[in-house]
This record gives C-alpha cells, structure tokens and sequence, in this order.
C-alpha cells in the first residue's frame, strides 16, 4: 500500500473486493431477484390466483374484516397491484384499560395470528403452502439469515460500505476507463480476458452499481449514522414523529355508524392523486361514528418511496385531511429509496434493473477469479499453491456456483417439501444454505477444472429443472400458465430456462477452459527445471 | 414503443462512438477511417445519445425519463460490448437498423398519437 494513487486505489480495490466479494456475491444475486419479489412469491404459492385490481380486492377484504374482526381498534389492508394475486389484511384488537396506547410503527396484528391472505379477485381467505417467498432473498440482502436482524443489518451495512470502497477505488485505478470503453478481448491470455469483463461490467453498468450501493447505504443510513439525530431530537421517536407526523389518536365514541363504502373512496383518493393508485388502507375505529380512513399512495407512482397518505372519515367519506409534504431533505431520501426498490419501474425499466444488477454479480465474480487467475501466474509451484491461494479458489467456486444453485435449491424445496411440514418455510431456507455449503466442501475436493465444470453444470441443471418440478408437482405449469394468461408466469418459467441455459454456458466455457501459457511462463518453468 | 426507440438510438449511438475510435474500427469496419470522418462519427453517436435523452422526458417525464435513458444507455452499452467479440461485422449493419428502425418507431407512434386525437 505505497506509491501513487493509483497503486494505492489499486491495493485497496484488490483487498475490499477479495475480503468481502464471497458474501457480496450473496448479497448481489438476492438483491438481483428481489427486482421480481412479487412474481417470485406468486411461483412459490402456486395455490394463489391471478393479479386482479384493487377495486375487487377492497370490496372482499373489507367484507371478511367486517365479519372477522368487526369491533377491532383498526384495520390493516394491503392492495395488490398488478403483480400480486393476494391482499394482506390484519387486525389489532381493542387495547385492554391499564394497557398503553398504541405505538407507532410495528407490525400491527401481523405475525400474532391476527392476519389473514387473501384472493385478490374474490376476498376469500386462501391458505398458500407455508413459505417466505421471494420477500426471503428480499430480506437476506440487507439483513442476511442465521444472525438476529440488527446484527445482519450491521453485517450486511458493513459488507455495502466496502463495496462502496470498491467501486470507487476501482475507479481511480481504472486509468483507461474511457480508452477501453468497448474493450472485451475474450480470446487473450486469461489475464487480460477476465480483467476485460471485469471492466465492461463495472463500467459499462457503472450508474447502476454506483448507485444501488450508494441509496442502499442511504436507506438505512439512521442506523450507519445515527448522530445527526442523537445531536438534534431527544430521542428517535421523536425524530419519526416529526418525519412522520401521525395526527391525533382516534377515540372512540361509542356511537355506532354504518362505514362508507371503500370502492368509492379509493376512487377519490386515486382523483385526487391525478391517477395515483392507493396502496395500503388503514381503518381506525372501524364502525364507530370517529372512525377515519387512511390511504397510503402506492411508493411506485412517483420516484420517491414515501408518496403520502389521505385521511377520510369513516361515515361520511369526505377528505379530511393529508398527509403534510415533505421538505427536501426528506423527498431526497425518499427519492434514493425508490431508486434502489424501483417499485416505479415499469415491465420494459424492471428488466433492465434486473440485466443492470446481472452484470453486477458479473462485475464481482469476474473479480474474484480475477485474482487467482492472476496469482496463479505468480505461483512459484503451480501444483501445490499456498493456502490462502487455495482457500480463495475453492471459496470462489462454492459461492460462485453455489449460491444460484442454492436459490433454485429453495424453489426446489418449495415445491417437494411435504405442506404440512412443520417449520417448513424454515426448512426451505435451510435448503439454500445447506446447497451452498454442500458446493464449497465439493470444491474443496475436486482439482479446481473440474470442480467448476461440475458445479456450474449441477447449478445449471437445478435452476432449468425448475420449471418441469414445479409442472410435475403443482397445477401450475409453464403450458397451464400460458392457457390462463397468466404471462408473469410463463415469463417466470421462461427465465429460469434462460438462466439456467447461462450457467450452463459457463460451465461448458469450464469444461473446455485450455489456459493459454504466456511464452514468459513457460521460460520461467524451463529455468526452474 | 418511444421506450424501444430510446433503447435502439442509444445502441446505434454508441456503436457510432465506438467507430469513431481507431481502436475498433478495423472489427467493426475492415478499414481505419480518416480523422474528420471519425470526427464525425463522434458527433453523430454523441447526438443519437443526446436524441435519445430528449425522447426518453419528452415521453416519461423529467424524472422517470432521466432514470429510463440511464439503464437504456447502460444496456446499449453492454450488449454492443459483448456483440463486438463474437460478431463485429454485424455492428454496423445493427448500428444503421436500429437508428433506422428508432425512426420508424418514432414515426408510427407519432401517427397513431395524431389519429387518435
């Protein structure tokens, strides 16, 4: 770590990619599939419908919540939109006297037994097998698994901040990144070839990968960076509930009040919002003559995350108030947010967050061969390199191979796990890491050749199966999909082909990898002999 | 349809940007170009990226149109990248069809915005 910048940039680049590349790898490729979370979900709960509208899922969830839990202190509705096939409803009772009042935030009745699924298209309770869906690779990559939330936020936080460090020292250190722009020489000496993609990649996807690294830091920057609001509010509370204003609690007032019809309201709200679309509804004090309203705008109508929130009365159906705007600041972070989710991001934009984010997990795993492909050279004896040589290498195919086919590993178990297991959303997990876990010590026992040809070729071999299991165990399958119209389902199905044919590429790139030895090397060898 | 042609007029822009350098231009075109034609090329690819951008907000809006243009241009960018390897003789002839089929695009959506009315 001396000499000019650039060496420096260089060393540093080197050592934060290397360090953290295997769990950033992780990260990268969860993150990549949560760009289609929703559809994700719908493949692993086959037992759900089709995406229908919220006009039709309004009128049937509150019709099971008036039946369910008509004295309830509120109600808690999530719209689909046109990629969900199910509403979330959930309850919380009335809150006992002695007991506090409500706190702000949390999870409502979710988790507590007091929730329920829904079929979008006809508000009848559906009972999809037990599984995380994709909100799992949602969740581990920002918080991981195996380690209690906060931890895993830290961690991952950590792992983010390096990539960060990455990227920009990558930068710096890149003295020709506008001379070799288009630069991709496959055919050269190994070198020269992995260091051409790791470049194309990076740069070419360098607004992307600056960006996602950046707004992902940014969206959960409080907990990086608490101090601005230790130094400036009393305490965190305080801050939300300035950032958030919650407007006064509800009270009840004993008179009951027939409630104004939903359907009718959602229709004003998304007036007043120019088209906007209501995304989650919140029903304080439902059939009281107090009861109000919420309305929370879809975060994928505009850039920003956070759109705002209209308040009605629950008898009358008039608007009594908004949510106040944000200042600056506030929309700023907002902003970031909705860049790194894209919920905004319409079909054509979703794939290309998605391609974007492929050439990401490119970007780190051309990186990580990257370096044993250059230490290989600098071996002194090339059959019997050192341990840290050997650690890197074997770590790189067990993550490299092993973490795609740890997600269809999931999917695999989704779909062959029996339903009444018990903790079988657990076990689903499980699956993932036991399959990653299982590609490293397989690596560790195979010359290196032959152990990524026959790990990216099982990789291969699990993620395009996926469609036909999921044909031979379910009603849903690839052709049934199409029958229905069911289009995200049969671009799922279609996609796991195409990835799976991908993986299968590389593994067959492996299977014929013959390293081409520079006249340098060979002169070297002679000399040692 | 605008989305496709943002996405087509940013591909042939860059391959005219990678013509213009002499690095590429005997795999993409057989042959090295003067510097003024070069120049050109500089030009031209700088405007169909310019073009684009200005299709992208005039159809999205500022804000999605700025954030369309960016992942359009980073896509064009890399499936070029990769094409130039294994078939440089095609980035031509995809340069000149996708510019061309970027104006038809543009000309139908145009017609059917006008007919509609």
């Amino acid at each position: 770590m001396n000499g000019s910048l650039r060496q420096s940039m260089a060393w540093l680049h080197t050592w934060s990619g290397l360090l953290f590349g295997w769990v950033l790898f992780a990260m990268f490729l969860t993150g990549t599939a949560s760009y289609f979370r929703p559809e994700i979900t719908r493949w692993m709960e086959p037992e759900t419908g089709q995406p229908a509208n919220y006009e039709t899922a309004i009128t049937g969830a509150v019709a099971f919540l008036q039946q369910k839990a008509p004295n309830a202190a509120s109600w808690n509705i999530t719209l689909p939109d046109e990629r969900q096939s199910v509403v979330r409803v959930a309850w919380r009772p009335e809150a006992k006297p002695g007991e506090p009042p409500r706190q702000r935030g949390g999870r409502g009745g979710r988790g507590r037994g007091m929730d329920a699924t829904l079929d979008a298209a006809t508000g009848q309770p559906v009972q999809p097998r037990e599984t995380r869906g994709g909100e799992f690779f949602y969740r581990f990559h920002f918080q991981l698994h195996y380690v209690p939330v906060l931890y895993g936020r830290w961690l991952a936080g950590a792992f983010a901040m390096f990539m960060l460090v990455a990227i920009v020292s990558g930068v710096i250190t890149h003295k020709r990144i506008f001379k070799d722009f288009f630069t991709f020489r496959p055919s050269k000496a190994a070198q020269r070839s992995w260091l051409d993609a790791h470049n194309v990649t990076a740069v070419l996807a360098l607004p992307f990968h600056a960006m996602i690294t950046y707004t992902g830091l940014v969206t959960l920057m409080n907990m990086y960076m608490p101090w601005p609001v230790m130094a400036n509010y009393q305490d965190s509370q305080a801050y939300f509930d300035t950032l958030f204003p919650a407007g006064d609690e509800v009270k009840r007032s004993g008179v009951a009040a027939a409630m104004t019809p939903l359907p009718a309201v959602l229709e004003h709200a998304s007036q007043t919002w120019s088209g906007g679309r209501p995304w989650i509804v919140t029903v304080n004090k439902p059939g009281d003559a107090n009861s109000t309203i919420e309305v929370s705008r879809h975060s994928g109508d505009k850039l920003s995350y956070r759109n705002g929130s209209l308040t009605y009365s629950g008898v009358t159906g008039e608007l009594l108030s908004k949510s106040p705007e944000p200042g600056a600041a506030s929309t700023t972070g907002s902003v970031m947010y909705g860049l790194h989710m894209g919920r905004f991001a319409e079909p054509l934009l979703r794939w290309i967050y998605f391609l974007c984010s492929l050439a990401g997990c490119a970007m780190v795993a051309t990186g990580l061969v990257l370096w044993t492909v250059k230490r290989r050279q600098q071996l002194p004896d090339p059959a019997r390199p050192h341990l840290g040589f050997r650690l890197v290498e074997k770590l790189n195919i067990g993550t490299i191979a092993g973490v795609p086919a740890g997600m269809a590993a999931m999917l695999w178990a989704n779909r062959l796990l029996p339903l009444g297991m018990a903790n079988r959303s657990q076990w689903e997990i499980h699956a993932m890491f036991i399959t990653w876990l299982a590609m490293i010590l397989y690596a560790c026992f195979r010359p290196a050749k032959q152990a990524w040809t026959e790990t990216l070729a099982a990789a291969a071999l699990m993620v395009a199966l996926l469609p036909l299991v999921s044909a031979a165990t379910t009603q849903r399958s690839l052709l049934s999909a199409a029958q229905q119209g069911d289009w995200a389902m049969v671009a799922f199905d279609l996609t796991l082909f195409a990835l799976g044919g991908l993986i299968g590429f590389c593994a067959w790139k492996a299977a014929r990898y013959a390293p081409r030895v520079s006249a340098k090397r060979v002169r070297l060898t002679e000399e040692a002999a | 349809m605008i989305g496709l042609s943002v996405l087509l007029l940013a591909f042939s822009g860059f391959t005219a940007l990678c013509a213009a350098m002499t690095k590429h231009q005997l795999d993409l075109l057989g042959r090295r170009l003067s510097s003024r034609t070069s120049l050109q090329l500089r030009w031209g690819g700088g405007a169909c990226l310019v073009a684009a951008f200005a299709l992208a907000i005039a159809d999205r809006g500022a804000a999605f149109g700025s954030v369309y243009w960016t992942g359009a241009i980073m896509i064009a960018a890399l499936a070029l990248t990769l094409l130039i390897p294994y078939r440089p003789q095609w980035a031509r002839p995809a340069g000149l069809v996708g510019a061309g089929s970027a104006a038809m695009l543009l000309c139908a959506h145009i017609v059917l915005a006008w007919s509609g009315r």
